[in-house]
């Protein structure tokens, strides 16, 4: 089980060096700031230097999960597990924070968590069998 | 030092604390979206679906640091020790990300900075002492 959550946690920290990599370095592209739900060019340079700020937490969160899976990998169980357990952890946290934002949000809060949330779980149920 | 870094990364957990409170719930307040550099009522309604998920972001780095102060004081001494040390860099991290927005936002930057880097640096002589 803690094998299969390694790989479901590693998705997910793809996918929030993507969130990164849309907010941080390409927010001013129509394409990009259209996901956020903002409706024009304007809106997308007024909120510019928060989306910056904001790609780097989904960064770090990103790192914070690939660092608890090397020193997991390399046998530092407990400090490895509470690294993926609390990126992860954010990561499904930020997810639900998306939803209570407002309506139009539930679609991307549903692809921010859905891979930390079974990550998450599968850790947990490898942990509860005694897999360590 | 243990303890004195200790009682710095709470004092940066109570800073990040704040930033949620004044991203995510009082977001509209004049006093409020000027410190974040927006210029009027209307840009800061823009900003606020964000301003208000970034907040939370501030809270779960100050959870992951407390909740990492107490498994450090308590059972679990290493668990402790990579949350308090993993919140920590995030939040230096953060201000230097900040400092890198614009020149506005140094003061800003060195209120969100200085006390978990001075913590950090504290925790590890005393991890390693």
């Amino acid at each position: 089980m803690i094998v299969l959550a390694t790989v479901v946690v590693t998705l997910a920290a793809a996918l929030h060096i993507a969130i990164f990599f849309m907010e941080s370095v390409a927010w001013t592209r129509p394409s990009v700031w259209k996901r956020f739900g903002l409706r024009s060019q304007e809106a997308a340079e007024t909120t510019r230097p928060l989306a910056y700020n904001q790609g780097f937490y989904n960064l770090f969160l990103a790192v914070g999960a690939i660092v608890g899976l090397i020193l997991y990998g390399v046998g530092q169980h407990p400090a490895g597990i509470a690294l993926i357990i609390f990126s992860a952890a954010s990561m499904l946290a930020a997810a639900i924070v998306l939803v209570t934002t407002g309506r139009g949000y539930l679609r991307p809060a549903i692809i921010q968590g859905i891979l930390p949330l079974i990550g998450l779980m599968l850790l947990l149920i490898g942990l509860v069998n005694g897999e360590s | 030092m243990a303890i004195v870094g200790s009682t710095l990364i709470a004092a940066a957990a109570v800073v990040h604390l704040v930033f949620f409170a004044m991203e995510s719930m009082l977001w509209s307040t004049p006093g409020v979206w000027r410190r974040f550099g927006l210029g009027s009522q209307r840009d800061a309604d823009v900003v606020r679906p964000m301003a208000y998920n970034q907040g939370f972001y501030n809270l779960f780095l100050a959870g992951g640091a407390v909740v990492g102060l107490a498994l450090y004081w308590t059972t679990l001494h290493e668990v402790g020790f990579a949350l308090v040390f993993f919140c920590g860099v995030c939040m230096v991290l953060a201000s230097l990300v900040l400092v890198t927005t614009g020149r506005r936002f140094w003061g800003a930057a060195l209120l969100q900075g200085a006390l978990p880097l001075v913590g950090l640096i504290l925790f590890v002589i005393a991890e390693n002492g």
